[in-house]
């Protein structure tokens, strides 16, 4: 039993017209709260795919999957909504921050779907770009700021809620080496800080070997 | 408030395409506000040129109004004298006036011609404004001398027909009540036109004792209410229905023939008009939303995989198209009324409407009445064509949102 997260026999096949390709074949996978997790593997493992299904961005085929607790399966999409915006941050390979809104903003966003009275939001949100840096770059808008300085922004517009769950897909694919290993080593910082759970894919060996847990996925499987 | 702000630096991002958008808009509203505008000019030209003609009510017996008298004067009012001085006390009418319709022929001694005359209060030539436009001579007296002969106001064409000039002496020839001919001397008091060649070549003016003398009657055909306001009208016929039910009551709108066909044509051009050019609106923000939408994908993705609810994200670009429709109809407004007012100087005129001799100045009425709700729908058009575009976006599942380059 493990209190966070619980797949069992995830399935998961793409049909490409007349081509499948089983992107996985039956995963399971047990994530406690607080564990910073590192998924290597090939280009076309199925690591994005799983870590969208494990988000709750997208639903396997065949299989079980628990979230806290709660089967994932007889949700709504507005549930699943719900429980992405409560539980569940995000940081992407492409930083995806909202061009029109400034690093404050960015960060602030989680929280404006929330019930949080403004000054309470804007708090919350400096003391967390604070934590990661970014004292200086309020009012900067993305475009205006490096690679790392926007990952930096998404990590804390992922933290800033206070998630039980951190998916992050590639998040240093797109920042040379010495910032890449700053940025891991930030995440791994605020998860212990938080007791955050992150689960992190990449296909950069280097990477898994800074994670506390390390998993291996090939073709859709576990490979140890 | 956040909001609002995001949505106006989204619509920053691509200024021109904005503009555009906005401009576009902007120019739909103010044509279908101008074109209406000249519309409603017309429709309240036209509505005055019925009234003023009629009068706003017209009382007569009720078999008056629904089959031709036998003999002249036989379907007439006798005890309209009463009538008028009880009508008159009310302070909504301006003046309630005797009328008398007849024909018969018009000799100048050499010559008879077919003449369709209407016997009146000569009060009624002031309150006719714009129906009856004196060419030569005198309106009828106020206050005609026993002693000389009647007083008889031509139509221009009539009026070279017989060769008559302002001093003539003629001959009016008509049927009596009794069925007898009998004849009038009259003499040619003032010439004018009343813009419709079918009348400028038949219609005399006379005064209605003139008329009842050549009758040989003491009716007269109906009373014409002219009221301070027109608006008051249905409500006033309402009233005199109740107090004299034994009197037939036509309002100036059932006898405004001219008004309704116009109305009717004019309703139709614009409407048309309207529908096209709201479409183009609808089509134009669609569009500009569909790029918009299109272009944020990945956007939508991320909002929505970090917690955003479809209604919400929605939101966003109604919002956007919101801003939009509510800045170009704020353009679009101040320019109709610019043009509203810019007519008014250059000197336009429209050609004469059918079965008139005379055009008329094209102007534009700015109502701000139809300025709301024309504001109303094109804004709502905006943010039901933003709907649309941004429904698409956001119906993509998120992975494929966020899988967007
Ligand atoms: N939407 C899709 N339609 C069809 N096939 C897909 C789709 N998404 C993924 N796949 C296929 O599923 C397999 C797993 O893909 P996935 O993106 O999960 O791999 P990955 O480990 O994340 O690869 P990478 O390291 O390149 O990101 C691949 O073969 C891929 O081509
Ligand atoms: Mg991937």
């Amino acid at each position: 039993m493990s209190d966070l997260l619980e797949l069992s026999h995830i399935t998961k096949t793409y049909r490409v017209g007349e081509a499948r390709v089983e992107a996985l074949k039956g995963i399971d996978l047990d994530l406690n709260s607080g564990e910073f997790v590192a998924i290597g593997g090939p280009s076309g493992s199925g690591k994005s795919t799983l870590l969208n299904i494990c988000g709750l961005l997208d639903q396997p085929d065949q299989g079980e999957y628990r979230f806290s607790g709660q089967n994932t399966k007889t949700l709504a999409p507005t549930q699943l909504t719900r429980l992405r915006r409560d539980y569940i941050g995000f940081i992407f390979q492409h930083f995806n921050l909202i061009p029109v809104m400034n690093a404050l903003e960015n960060v602030e966003y989680p929280l404006m779907l929330t019930q949080l009275v403004a000054k309470e939001r804007r708090t919350r949100a400096t003391m967390m770009l604070d934590k990661v840096g970014l004292s200086e770059l309020y009012y900067q808008l993305p475009d205006q700021m490096s690679g790392g300085q926007r990952q930096r922004v998404a990590i804390a517009r992922a933290l800033v809620k206070h998630p039980q769950l951190v998916i992050a897909d590639e998040p240093t694919a797109n920042l040379d080496t010495i910032t890449a290993n700053q940025i891991i080593d930030l995440m791994h910082e605020l998860s212990t800080e938080q007791n955050t759970t992150f689960l992190i894919a990449t296909h950069d060996e280097r990477m898994v070997r800074r994670c506390g847990r390390k998993l291996h996925l090939v073709d859709g499987v576990w490979q140890s | 408030m956040k909001w609002l702000v995001f949505a106006f630096r989204n619509l920053f991002r691509n200024r021109r395409r904005t503009l555009v958008t906005l401009l576009i808009t902007a120019t739909g509203t103010a044509a279908i506000l101008s074109s209406s505008g000249f519309a409603l000019y017309t429709y309240h030209s036209l509505k005055e040129l019925s009234a003023n003609d009629t009068g706003h009510l017209i009382l007569a017996r009720p078999d008056y109004f629904q089959r031709d008298e036998d003999t002249p004067l036989a379907l007439g009012l006798s005890d309209y004298t009463s009538i008028q001085q009880q009508l008159s006390q009310d302070p909504r009418v301006q003046v309630v006036l005797p009328r008398i319709a007849l024909t018969g022929l018009i000799s100048n001694g050499d010559k008879s011609v077919i003449f369709a005359g209407s016997g009146i209060d000569p009060q009624e030539l002031r309150v006719k404004v714009g129906v009856v436009k004196l060419l030569e001579g005198q309106p009828l007296s106020e206050h005609p001398h026993n002693q000389t002969d009647a007083e008889v106001m031509l139509a221009k064409d009539l009026a070279k027909n017989l060769q008559a000039q302002v001093g003539t002496g003629l001959t009016l020839l008509a049927t009596t009540s009794e069925g007898a001919l009998n004849a009038l001397d009259v003499q040619v008091q003032g010439i004018f036109s009343t813009g419709v060649p079918e009348l400028d070549q038949r219609l005399i003016l006379l005064h209605y004792p003139s008329a009842q003398t050549l009758l040989a009657s003491q009716r007269v055909s109906t009373l014409a209410v002219y009221l301070h306001d027109i608006n008051l009208t249905k409500a006033f016929a309402a009233q005199v229905h109740q107090t004299y039910p034994q009197l037939g009551v036509q309002t100036w709108l059932d006898q405004a023939a001219l008004y309704l066909k116009v109305r009717g044509l004019y309703d139709r051009i614009f409407g048309t008009l309207g529908l096209i050019l709201v479409i183009i609106v609808f089509l134009s923000v669609f569009n500009t939303l569909s790029m918009t939408v299109t272009e944020r994908t990945r956007e939508i993705g991320t909002l929505a995989a970090l917690g955003t609810y479809h209604g919400e994200i929605l939101r966003i670009f109604m919002l956007e198209a919101l801003i939009i429709g509510l800045l170009s109809n704020l353009l679009g407004v101040i320019g109709a009324w610019l043009t509203s007012v810019a007519v008014q100087f250059i000197d336009l005129q429209m050609p004469a409407p059918p079965g008139r001799s005379e055009g008329y100045p094209f102007l534009i009425h700015f109502s701000p009445e139809l300025s709301l709700y024309v504001v109303l729908v094109i804004t709502l058009v905006c943010v039901i064509a933003a709907w649309l575009a941004a429904r698409r976006g956001v119906n993509k599942t998120i992975v494929e949102a966020l899988a967007d380059v």
